[in-house]
């Protein structure tokens, strides 16, 4: 056996016969284990960047196919064994991309903040011919009236696209009522709305809905809050699960989900039933932490223009508008617009009070019943308690939110899945994948119309 | 169970289809990419299973692209990557995966080739990972050959007859895998 390339060779071939005999190898994969790697839960019309597996050609539709009917028999002899757990988490995350491409509902719940909390439906129709499906989202943004004597108000938009309607109902806050305790709100329709602009930015379509709407009149006022940072969770919460209802973008978005869990575990429930259970999403986290280290604000607040309505009658500040640098919205930092120190007894006081202070300060006295003041460089105090609130929900979320996908072995096919701990008060989005039951009377626009609608598009 | 699996150099240049190429590779070198997972998780078979999946996926789903007739090399690069973005997310270890110590490796290599290495020497377990992390960096026609000939005791005779070649070139390619096994223990990273 031995060769006579080299002398060193023998002394080589010697010392593999020593450590075959003393190092313990891995043992070898049988033919059923084997088979299960390359069972990965694929279907017809399954979900993936490039090419899909309907794209190859017919030889290798016709391997993998091969393929996956050996894999699924050794699966089912291996059932027959009894063994502990057969079904691994790559498995049940392929399945569930696959599953994304047919038919399936969302359901948003209990997502809590402060004085905000986010219901909502999303539903997508593949049953009719390929490229005919019927898309419909509601999602309402529930804002808490600070005072008791005024209604919450309840935020909504609806928006739907099928073969044979577009359209899109919004209904936001348009100010107060003459009378106490009732908030004016817009609605509008729009006929033939497209679902891709909706989805790209959903809640730009929500109208008149600031970070904090204030309402007032001589006998009580009411602020009602829903600040940029918690519409920054919402909206990525809402793009995160637009784009789980996309053809297009759903398998990467399942592939950062699959990347970004830090623990995950498959639980054998009964027989061809598995429960994947992931946790500690880390990208969350860092996200968090990019988020604090924001930079220096000092410069960005010398940048800030603040203009301000003053009427010398009634000695008042009637209006106020702010428009901070860029960097600003971006490092989640505002200014606390805090006026109460102004002397306004007197516009002569005023002025020289702000010129004292600010780097610039113009005063347009066009008007004598209000004057326009513009101001920048005053040393206004910054506010970061929205960034610092972005970063421990962050924080917090990393640690709360799970990711509970059910897998049915049998059918080698993903049901539901279910994300929770969303918030302090243990948000959930629930899909149901699978054939969904849409009520026709949701599909119609009129059921949103009252005479206050405005309609835009016929 | 054996680890052997005929040569496939002639039928994959025979393949013009590279999904087809890279899925009879994956299944060639099966054996040694479980191997070379598990030895580097700490036996953890669960966690093997959720890479060799991985590994199976991503190299179907990227088979299009593939342009080398011999897709092996390839699929060791995804698999090494896979194993870093496993360590990565992990953030921690069980404790059970060998430490590659490259000191150690570059000792044992030249004994490898200059001395009988005594039993005791062999029984000691970072010597053991040494040689576990470069057997299992070998490819797979020479993790086969290796274990075939000194783990399986099989003869040559035999090897030449599983894998379809001479008794010749088996000679042959044992002779080139034991010097692959030292360089990769010289070098072990």
């Amino acid at each position: 056996m031995l060769n006579d390339h080299d002398s060193n060779d023998a002394i080589r071939h010697r010392n593999l016969e020593r450590i075959g005999r003393a190092l313990p190898l891995p043992p070898s994969a049988d033919a059923d284990r084997q088979a299960r790697w390359q069972n990965a839960g694929l279907t017809p019309g399954a979900v993936h960047p490039g090419r899909g597996v309907w794209n190859m050609k017919r030889y290798t539709r016709t391997a993998l196919a091969t393929t996956g009917i050996a894999a699924a028999l050794a699966a089912a002899v291996w059932f027959g064994l009894g063994p502990a757990n057969i079904v691994s988490a790559a498995t049940v995350f392929e399945s569930f991309r696959s599953a994304l491409a047919q038919s399936l509902s969302i359901h948003i719940d209990g997502i809590q903040f402060e004085q905000a909390s986010i219901e909502g439906d999303i539903i997508v129709d593949r049953s009719g011919e390929p490229g005919a499906e019927t898309r419909y989202a509601e999602v309402h943004v529930l804002l808490a009236a600070d005072n008791p004597q005024w209604n919450d108000l309840d935020a909504v938009l609806a928006i739907c696209q099928s073969p044979s309607e577009a359209w899109q109902y919004g209904r936001g806050s348009g100010g107060m009522y003459s009378g106490v305790g009732q908030v004016a709100m817009t609605e509008y329709l729009v006929r033939g709305q497209s679902w891709r602009d909706f989805a790209r930015q959903p809640l730009d379509h929500f109208g008149s809905m600031p970070s904090e709407l204030g309402f007032g009149s001589e006998e009580s006022s009411v602020t009602y809050r829903f600040t940029r940072e918690q519409r920054i969770v919402v909206e990525q919460l809402l793009r995160f699960l637009l784009d789980l209802t996309n053809a297009e973008t759903a398998g990467q978005v399942i592939a950062n989900v699959q990347d970004s869990a830090g623990d995950v575990r498959v639980e054998r429930i009964e027989k061809d039933s598995y429960v994947l259970h992931a946790s500690r999403f880390t990208q969350l986290g860092d996200l968090a932490f990019v988020k604090r280290t924001a930079p220096d604000v000092g410069d960005l607040v010398r940048q800030a223009v603040y203009t301000f309505g003053y009427d010398p009658t009634s000695k008042r500040i009637l209006s106020t508008q702010f428009a901070p640098p860029t960097e600003l919205y971006e490092t989640g930092v505002a200014i606390s617009r805090d006026t109460a120190e102004f002397p306004l007894d007197t516009p002569e006081a005023l002025v020289p009070f702000l010129r004292e202070r600010a780097v610039t300060v113009e005063a347009d006295q066009s008007n004598k019943d209000e004057w326009v003041i513009r101001v920048t460089g005053y040393p206004f105090a910054t506010d970061s308690s929205g960034l610092e609130w972005l970063g421990d929900y962050l924080t917090a979320l990393r640690d709360s939110l799970t990711l509970t996908i059910e897998y049915d072995a049998a059918a080698s096919a993903v049901r539901r899945a279910e994300f929770r701990g969303i918030g302090p008060s243990d948000g959930r989005v629930t899909l149901d994948l699978g054939p969904v039951i849409l009520d026709p009377q949701r599909l119609r626009s009129e059921s949103w119309v009252t005479p206050q609608t405005k309609i835009i598009g016929r | 169970m054996s680890t052997l699996t005929s040569y496939p150099s002639r039928e994959i240049k025979a393949m013009a289809d590279p999904e087809a190429t890279v899925q009879h590779t994956y299944a060639r070198c099966a054996q040694a990419f479980c191997r070379f997972f598990t030895v580097r998780v700490g036996g953890d078979s669960h966690t093997v299973d959720d890479l060799m999946q991985q590994l199976w996926l991503r190299s179907r789903l990227q088979a299009h692209a593939l342009r080398d007739p011999n897709p092996e090399p390839w699929l060791w690069r995804i698999a090494r990557n896979l194993l870093q973005e496993h360590h990565r997310k992990r953030r921690r270890t069980s404790g059970d995966e060998p430490l590659a110590q490259p000191d150690l490796a570059r000792r044992l290599a030249q004994r490898f080739d200059t001395e009988d290495l005594p039993p005791e020497t062999l029984a000691r377990k970072e010597v053991q990972d040494q040689l576990l992390l470069a057997i299992t960096e070998l490819t797979s026609d020479e993790q086969a050959l290796l274990i075939g000939c000194y783990f399986e005791g099989r003869t040559q005779t035999e090897l030449a007859a599983i894998l379809n070649i001479s008794e010749r070139a088996v000679e042959g390619r044992l002779y080139r895998a034991r010097i692959a096994l030292r360089e990769k223990l010289a070098h072990l990273a």
